[in-house]
């Protein structure tokens, strides 16, 4: 294992969090232009990954992006797969919750939500104003990946990664369950094979750490 | 390198000095062992699962809400929350709320747009069309009265009159009738009376915890509880007595009451010749409304009405005939003649300002903010004709009549509408017709999530923060049940929004700076509430801290005099008035008279299709709560209910599904066959019937009374008729 693996794997996390932020007009011109499924072949390649990619639909119009990325991940007029881990976990596991949906999935800001202000604020971070309200929505928990793969130890980022990315699985999911399109889809695969990968890097470098 | 370029993400806090002082929990779970050990803190505010507003406190730990229970002071919940204000409180964490300001950008298609375009491009529209159209052309339409203070100056701005309420499907006739005989409302003192009449009012289903409460009290006292409704609601459950009435004949039942107190001399005498003008113009109209005459038109035996009218005589003053809500009072064309009945038969027992019978509801003249007014502008006449000269001279101009709407648009007439915390495609007649609105040429919805109307008209969606997101002005703490001494209490903000949502005074002060009115909005909620407690001698602070602050009685029993020793109340008369002279000068009758339904079912499939409340659901609008919904699968809450005699006649079982039908549509529902029901009508729970695909829970669920029904206006309130409509039903879907 070498620790040049790591830059790809951490390049392509934040390539494919821009997916998960809604699209402007200069992210659907780099899509359509091929920069960007480019980009990510190549990471890809760097990192070893040999599993599902992202394809871009053919006459793909910004609108259209717009309303795949609303129609899957916030959901106007039909049932949606919202990035945000809460969504996916039990809100809460302190008994002395009283509310009705305390042990329910399907909530916003569960103890998920919590933890990740709280790491946000303890490291001085803050979100920009679209994304200010959701502190566990994927795109930045993947920015908060790469903050931590460039400033804490390999084994604090293993730990982060197990406790926040366990969801994605239920994403994945949800997503195949509402028909995303084949972008959404394979980026979301991509990705959960990124972070295994990742997962099991870091779990390598981490031993080294311990023993040396 | 990466080809691509990446937005600006993750910065770091231009206040940073948190860190390296407190501890740092990379960890989750141990991050979430410390969570535990937060405090909590325990914040009084007022729920929001229907319109009573019950004081709550709502726990809150590490800025999450944790727990809510009811306020034990509020005179609505003392202490108790019902399963609507338990349920209620998880919509915050709610994922389907809308999130964000959204633009329509197609047919069911939206887009998320930031704060500052949706202002910039709603204010150049409305300003485009009022110089086009004049201000007459915007109508502003909300549930209540909460938005009024804002509302009032942006339509004072623009010039327009058109302030308009969903009252019309609600207490119409009752408001309308009420301060034109009586000056003023009055309440049963249910806790300290000895016979309560109960006629089309399920005080069970439209719960306030502690009106319940009253009742009950009473009723171990050995106060004796009657209900007159069609359907054996969940106040019959507890009642002594269920009488099932044909629906839409209660005037009859009314008329028939008076006619026994009159002629066997049971009415109080000497109230009625003290306080009452018009007793002989009613007695004239209504002679002959005995109760044979009565049991033909409503079912009642007359002997059983006779009972009524002797037992109430027995325990007056202490005896009353509940005076209604949105049962009876928006339902039927005599609803008026109805609510007029309803007076009538009060005054007859010479309850009214007494203890046990009816009282006012006690009050505190709250202070206002000294701010800066919109020059006058003229405004023409309302474009819903509601108090203006016309059809609908009588129609209360602050209700309005917000089933013309999308009439008026299809017709040119409104050009813009705003609607505030009101869902009209789903809770007004005919969801095909309310659709006409989205024709204007600007439709702003500004909700809490995606209800019909924002989801299927609204060319912009505004999302106000949830009722623990914000703080509103303080209130008086009355209406429904009595209490002597008055309460203020308040809408506290208990935790942060969740999502990029706004109070209604942002929104306004936001719209207010892109069309030149920001000078009318430079105050913030907290300068109002401080000015408006002021003159009680109590500063904000005390009320934040307490929630709800009860002071020195000020309800008087007695009927209110002059100084000179003349009846007051504030009628021309100074008396209870039997005959209104507003509906005499407009061509109707002053005092109530018979007045037969609009319709009324014939053949063996027909029924008159009835609706009403479910103690979880507050009408619609908690219909995509999953908690309360999952009460309703318990309890087969979406079936509607079917006399036994008849569904055998149409070979009808319980639990079948049926095709309930009328001119507007066809839909399909399960049955509950029971003999709790009226023959003559079909019941259903007016919860149900979702059909915005976003609100997912409530999507597709059951059916809604809504469907079925026209566009109609009752000419003297303005009321929607609600049961003014036959259906067929027959078994199987097909």
């Amino acid at each position: 294992m070498q620790l040049n693996q790591i830059e790809p794997l951490k390049q392509l996390c934040l390539a494919l969090a821009e997916f998960y932020r809604f699209p402007d007009q200069q992210f659907y011109q780099e899509l359509i232009s091929g920069d960007w499924i480019q980009t990510i072949e190549e990471l890809s390649q760097k990192a070893a990954l040999t599993g599902r990619k992202p394809a871009l639909p053919p006459d793909l119009t910004f609108s259209a992006l717009k309303q795949e990325y609303i129609r899957c991940f916030i959901g106007v007029g039909e049932p949606a797969a919202p990035p945000i881990e809460s969504i996916y976990k039990v809100w809460t596991v302190d008994p002395s919750a009283q509310v009705v949906f305390a042990r329910q999935k399907g909530y916003l800001m569960g103890d998920s939500a919590l933890h990740i202000r709280h790491l946000l604020r303890s490291f001085g971070l803050e979100l920009p104003a679209e994304l200010a309200y959701q502190p566990d929505h994927l795109a930045v928990l993947l920015e908060l990946l790469v903050y931590f793969l460039e400033k804490l130890e390999f084994n604090h980022t293993v730990e982060y990664l197990k406790d926040h990315f366990d969801w994605l699985p239920d994403f994945y999911k949800r997503l195949s369950e509402i028909k995303a399109n084949e972008l959404y889809l394979g980026v979301t695969s991509l990705l959960m094979e990124c972070l295994r990968k990742m997962t099991v890097l870091l779990q390598g470098f981490s031993s080294i750490e311990e023993v040396s | 390198m990466p080809k691509f370029s990446r937005r600006t993400f993750l910065k770091m806090a231009a206040a940073t000095g948190a860190i390296g002082s407190m501890p740092v929990y990379l960890n989750r779970n141990k991050f979430l062992e410390a969570a535990e050990e937060a405090s909590i803190e325990k914040v009084p505010t007022l729920c929001n699962g229907c319109s009573n507003m019950c004081g709550m406190f709502v726990h809150v730990k590490n800025g999450r809400v944790w727990k809510a229970e009811g306020h034990p002071i509020h005179l609505k919940s003392r202490g108790r929350l019902c399963a609507r204000g338990h349920g209620t409180v998880a919509d915050i964490y709610n994922p389907h709320r809308v999130t964000q300001p959204m633009k329509r950008v197609g047919e069911d298609r939206f887009e998320p747009i930031t704060w500052e375009q949706a202002y910039q491009e709603i204010g150049q529209k409305l300003m485009k069309i009022v110089d086009e159209h004049g201000g007459n052309s915007v109508v502003w339409m909300e549930h209540g009265t909460r938005g009024k203070q804002y509302a009032d100056i942006l339509l004072d701005y623009i010039g327009s009159p058109n302030y308009i309420t969903h009252y019309a499907t609600c207490f119409t006739s009752k408001t309308n009738v009420w301060p034109k005989m009586v000056g003023t409302t009055l309440y049963g003192d249910h806790e300290n009376a000895d016979y309560m009449l109960f006629v089309g009012r399920n005080f069970a289903g439209g719960i306030i915890p502690n009106g319940m409460n009253k009742v009950l009290k009473a009723k171990e006292r050995g106060a004796k509880l009657v209900v007159v409704d069609p359907r054996h609601c969940e106040l019959a459950i507890q009642a002594d007595e269920w009488i099932p009435i044909r629906p839409g004949t209660d005037l009859a039942f009314f008329l028939a009451l008076a006619h026994v107190l009159i002629t066997e001399k049971l009415y109080d005498v000497q109230f009625v010749r003290q306080y009452v003008s018009g007793f002989d113009e009613f007695w004239q109209a209504n002679k002959n409304c005995t109760p044979e005459w009565a049991e033909k038109i409503t079912s009642v035996p007359a002997d059983k009405i006779r009972e009524i009218a002797r037992e109430m005589a027995a325990k007056a003053p202490r005896a009353f005939l509940e005076t209604g809500y949105h049962g009876l009072n928006a339902h039927y064309q005599n609803s008026v003649q109805q609510a007029q009945a309803n007076v009538v038969i009060n005054a007859l027992l010479g309850n009214m300002f007494k203890v046990g019978g009816l009282l006012p509801a006690a009050s505190l003249e709250l202070g206002q903010l000294d701010k800066p007014v919109p020059p006058a502008k003229e405004k023409g006449p309302r474009v819903d004709g509601a108090g203006e000269e016309g059809p609908y001279a009588t129609v209360e101009p602050g209700r309005g009549i917000p089933q013309l709407v999308p009439k008026l648009v299809d017709e040119g007439k409104v050009k813009a509408v705003f609607i505030y915390h009101y869902n009209p495609l789903r809770t007004g007649p005919d969801p095909e017709y309310q659709k006409k609105m989205k024709d204007a040429e600007l439709v702003v919805s500004i909700p809490i999530d995606w209800n019909e109307t924002s989801y299927h008209t609204a060319h912009y969606i505004l999302p106000e923060s949830f009722f623990l997101e914000r703080m509103e002005t303080p209130v008086n703490v009355n209406g429904h049940i009595t209490h002597l001494s008055p309460q203020i209490a308040y809408r506290a903000k208990v935790v942060e929004p969740v999502h990029d949502t706004r109070s209604l005074l942002e929104i306004m002060q936001g719209l207010a700076k892109e069309i030149g009115a920001s000078k009318y909005f430079d105050f913030t909620v907290e300068e109002e509430a401080e000015a408006m407690v002021a003159p009680l001698g109590i500063t904000m602070e005390e009320l934040r801290q307490a929630g709800c602050l009860e002071f020195p009685a000020t309800v008087k029993t007695g009927f209110p005099m002059s100084a000179l020793g003349k009846p007051s109340l504030a009628t021309p008369s100074g008396k209870v008035e039997f005959s209104v002279g507003v509906y005499k000068a407009n061509g109707f009758s002053g005092v109530p008279r018979w007045i037969a339904p609009k319709v009324m079912p014939e053949k063996d499939n027909e029924f008159r299709l009835i609706h009403g409340k479910q103690p979880w659901h507050s009408h619609h609008i908690t219909s995509n709560n999953p908690y309360l919904m999952a009460i309703s699968e318990t309890y087969n809450g979406t079936w509607a209910w079917m006399n036994s005699q008849r569904a055998k006649q149409l070979g009808i079982k319980n639990g079948d599904k049926v095709t309930i039908a009328s001119d507007l549509a066809q839909k399909q529902v399960q049955v509950k066959v029971t003999e709790l029901l009226h023959p003559d009508c079909i019941w259903i729970p007016s919860a149900y019937g979702g059909f915005s695909p976003k609100a997912e829970v409530a999507y597709g669920v059951g059916v809604n009374y809504n469907d079925f029904l026209p566009m109609q206006v009752e000419p003297i309130a303005g009321s929607v008729m609600g049961q003014e409509v036959i259906v067929t039903v027959r078994k199987g879907v097909n």
